[in-house]
């Protein structure tokens, strides 16, 4: 399989001469057309930073990010947005609908900017829809939904113009239990039927367990990578377990 | 400390106040400007009548004043309280790292006193250039030569800043009482609640628009067939308001017909924010609008009066000078005779006689006229006498003008009417009979005068009789008008004249005389006085309402630039940002004022009716594109600074 995400020896600098900031270190990794990763990390590791710079919203300092076969770096800031609408799709942990427009319209602006037509775009949202269970909340208001509810409509507009990566900033971090898993297997469920490939940032070990493969950042680096191969899930989130423990800091920091 | 704190506050948020500096800026220089008439009466060379009638503008003003400072007063306030609510966050720090609320309060009235200072002093600077423009504009109307130098009014310049402070000082205690009543945990999550408000379905949004509509049109109806003002007012500012209650939903149910327009590009995103922000400021909205219309009626009126007095200089000029002389006795007599005057000064002689009539309109069987009209009689029979004047007389004067002599038979009557707000309802009394004396004659015709009956125009009502109807001892005056001999001054020769009137009560209850000079310079006068009434009304009410519209805007755009930033990241351009800002700007912006043109162009004919200037008015372009070009500046100035702001806030928040 091609790789839909190539991240080659990205730095990130924040801070001037003297007081420099080290982001990301010298950061690599890729990802599989068709993966579901996880990105996990303490707070202040960098993934959140890693984020914004494969999601154009970030510039890195050095190195490359190559989506589907284009260097992002090189890109001017008009391009940008235009490769976010064609190529990328969002999903946030406060949702991020516009509240003044109903959800069958929040999903419907990402193809309206793609001069989509009205009628392709009422196709394709009531089949995401049907999917996502959300069609008797299209006609409503983002603040007459549940937090689930919205983070599904959410889901629904970041794939509704079939993006080739979408990026994931802690999606159930606003969510209770019930409606994160309920979100979590619709996501994992898309991934599997429509082979979308997903960016996961989360420090909830319970959602990265829905990953196949977890990525953990300490410090701007990569400190290790497990991957789910064929074990249960249940034995997934174990393992996340034991590296989270190790990647808190060992026995030796503490005096 | 807390003064230095409070110089970097206005500095650092200078672009935040830029809006209130502007608009204290304009007011205290339109209010200077208006204020410093007493500057225009030395550059000026005026003569003694226009000096006192002069006088009396700046009297007016200084009253208009009162009520423009109260006006200014609301909008400082107003506009200071935006700032205060976007600086919730900032006073909620400062409550936060233990300022006692009396300090924040001070920090703020520090602020108050300098952007209170520089902008006295600005707008003074700005009011001082201003008013020099404005005497010009005086010595064109009055068409007198200037005495062209620099000065400075210091009355004007004590009124203004009087006024401002105190202003200010309102100000600067209603920020006070509004830090007290804050809870800092409200400061500190100072941050948007999503409003929930009432929507409507399709068919009532549809409805409520059709009765807007509907109101509107009433409005205007009533006001072509001259209904009452009250009434007028009240519909439409009903229709006004229903208008923009429903225009949001209305506007939204029509796009949205259109789903290849509705989702194209940004489209659904500007028309939900419109229907949004319209929404929930329809309240402002239509107190926008009314303010809008005063104000393109004040200068509209202001303007076209200019026009009409042009045209009403014109007739002027035939007679001299002019007084009234009583005949007691019922018969006319030599109108000069008792008076010794110089005959070679004198160059013709004319009287008007007129007798008081016995009856008035309550003679008149109006039963079928209506309500309103009935109540104008019944105002007029109980206000003033109607006087009967002589078909010989009448025809006289016609003659004088080369105009032919008006017949009737002895039991007709002509109505002489030079009130143009009563036209319609004399019209109506056509064929009518009334009663003046003791026996009933026909009213054959209702008419307006075509010619001068003295110096002045005649603005009431007679009716024309023949010399006959008229019983023998009917009590009257005589209105002499005199022709003088070229080259010599009426006014020289009125003050002589009203001497010798004055020895005479009897005959002359009234000595004074009323000369072609005065009334040039009245005519003119109130020519100017409206223009400047107009000029200052219009220009504070225009800014007044173009600020609290910015305002509405910006103080959006904070709640805003969560939206946009949301729209970029899902891959939307900075271009097609600008562009949606832009077309919310313009629609918040030109709704109203549209809606202010119409009621305008309906309204305005009323308007000039009850100014009794109806017939004066035949050029209307050249007022149109004054005020085209004063609301263009002042509207477009706003809008294009709106429209930048929220750009560069948006674009700093994305960033």
């Amino acid at each position: 399989m091609n790789d839909i995400l190539q991240v080659n020896h990205i730095e990130k600098y924040y801070g001037n001469k003297g007081n420099i900031t080290k982001a990301l270190d010298s950061l690599s990794f890729s990802v599989q057309e068709g993966e579901f990763i996880g990105i996990m990390g303490p707070s202040g590791s960098g993934k959140t930073t890693l984020l914004n710079c494969v999601a154009t919203i970030d510039k890195v300092t050095s190195g490359q990010i190559i989506i589907d076969g284009k260097d992002i770096v090189a890109l001017k800031k008009n391009q940008l947005s235009a490769f976010r609408r064609d190529q990328l799709g969002f999903i946030f942990q406060d949702f991020n609908l516009l509240d003044t427009l109903t959800a069958y319209e929040n999903i419907a602006l990402s193809l309206s900017i793609h001069q989509v037509n009205p009628h392709e775009i009422k196709t394709r949202i009531m089949a995401l829809a049907k999917l996502w269970d959300i069609e008797e909340c299209l006609a409503k208001y983002p603040y007459q939904l549940s937090g689930g509810q919205q983070q599904r409509v959410a889901c629904a507009r970041a794939l509704v113009s079939d993006p080739s990566l979408v990026l994931a900033d802690e999606p159930t971090g606003a969510l209770d239990s019930k409606s994160s898993r309920v979100l979590l297997e619709s996501l994992s469920a898309m991934n599997e039927r429509y082979q979308t490939t997903i960016m996961m940032v989360t420090h909830d070990t319970f959602s990265a367990s829905y990953c196949q493969r977890i990525l953990f950042i300490k410090d701007g680096k990569i400190f290790n990578e497990i991957s789910k191969g064929t074990q249960s899930r249940k034995a997934f989130f174990n393992a996340i377990m034991d590296v989270l423990s190790v990647l808190g800091g060992d026995s030796a920091d503490v005096l | 400390m807390y003064f230095k704190l409070a110089l970097k506050n206005v500095r650092k948020s200078y672009k935040d106040f830029a809006i209130y500096f502007l608009t204290l800026l304009l007011s205290v220089s339109i209010f200077y400007t208006f204020n410093s008439f007493d500057q225009q009466e030395v550059i000026l060379n005026l003569n003694k009548e226009q000096l006192t009638l002069f006088q009396l503008i700046s009297q007016v003003m200084t009253m208009l004043s009162v009520l423009v400072s109260l006006v200014c007063g609301f909008l400082i306030l107003y506009a200071n309280n935006f700032i205060i609510k976007r600086r919730k966050k900032e006073l909620g720090l400062y409550m936060m790292l233990g300022m006692k609320n009396s300090r924040i309060s001070r920090v703020l009235v520090y602020e108050t006193f300098m952007i209170g200072l520089i902008s006295l002093i600005g707008g003074l600077l700005l009011g001082f250039f201003l008013s020099q423009g404005i005497t010009l504009v005086s010595a064109n109307i009055l068409a007198v030569s200037v005495d062209y130098h620099f000065v400075f009014s210091v009355p004007a310049t004590l009124l203004t800043v009087l006024s401002f402070m105190l202003i200010f000082l309102v100000v600067m205690i209603f920020n006070t009482w509004i830090i007290g009543k804050y809870q800092l945990i409200d400061l500190l999550k100072a941050n948007r609640v999503s409003e929930k408000r009432l929507r409507f379905p399709r068919p009532v949004s549809l409805i409520l628009f059709a009765i807007a509509l509907a109101l509107i049109a009433l409005a205007y109806y009533m006001g072509i067939r001259r209904g009452n003002l009250m009434m007028i007012m009240l519909v439409g500012a009903a229709g006004t308001f229903l208008f923009f209650f429903s225009l949001s939903g209305f506007m939204l149910r029509i796009f949205k017909s259109f789903p290849k327009f509705y989702y194209r590009n940004l489209n659904v995103f500007v028309l939900r924010q419109l229907d949004a922000k319209i929404s929930s400021t329809h309240v402002t909205l239509s107190f926008v609008c009314l303010m809008l219309l005063l104000s393109l009626g004040a200068l509209a009126t202001g303007f076209s009066i200019n026009q009409y007095v042009k045209n009403m200089l014109d007739p002027i000029g035939s007679f001299d000078v002019t007084y009234i002389k009583a005949m007691s006795t019922g018969t006319a007599s030599d109108p000069t005779g008792d008076l010794q005057l110089d005959s070679k000064a004198i160059k013709a002689v004319y009287a008007l006689n007129q007798y008081q009539s016995q009856h008035s309109f309550e003679t008149v069987d109006v039963s079928d006229l209506s309500e309103t009209m009935q109540s104008n009689l019944q105002q007029i029979s109980a206000r003033q006498k109607l006087y009967v004047i002589p078909l010989s007389d009448y025809n006289a004067f016609l003659q004088l003008d080369g105009y032919a002599p008006l017949h009737l038979d002895q039991q007709q009557t002509v109505l002489l009417n030079g009130n143009t707000n009563m036209t319609q309802t004399y019209e109506a009394l056509k064929s009518k009979q009334i009663t003046p004396f003791s026996t009933p004659l026909t009213v054959i015709d209702a008419i307006q005068p075509k010619t001068l009956f003295s110096v002045y125009n005649f603005y009431n009502q007679a009716l024309i009789v023949n010399d006959e109807a008229i019983p023998a001892g009917t009590e009257g005056n005589q209105i002499v008008s005199i022709k003088l001999a070229e080259g010599l001054s009426d006014t020289v020769f009125a003050d002589a004249l009203s001497e010798q009137l004055a020895l005479n009560p009897d005959l002359y209850p009234d000595p004074t005389v009323a000369t072609k000079t005065e009334a040039i310079a009245q005519v003119s006068m109130i020519n100017m006085m409206m223009t400047y009434v107009g000029l200052y009304l219009g220009s504070i009410f225009l800014i007044s309402s173009v600020v609290v519209l910015a305002l509405q805007q910006l103080s959006e755009a904070q709640d805003n630039a969560e939206r946009y930033r949301v729209l970029s990241k899902i891959g939307v351009s900075q271009t097609m940002i600008n562009r949606s800002i832009l077309a919310q700007i313009s629609v918040y912006f030109i709704a109203p004022l549209i809606l202010a043109c119409v009621h305008l162009v309906f309204g305005f004919d009323y308007v000039i009716a009850m100014l009794q200037a109806g017939a004066g008015l035949k050029n209307l372009m050249q007022p149109a594109i004054l005020i085209s070009g004063i609301v263009l500046a002042i509207y477009g100035g706003y809008f294009i600074f709106t429209y930048q702001s929220s750009k560069n806030m948006i674009a700093n928040a994305l960033k």
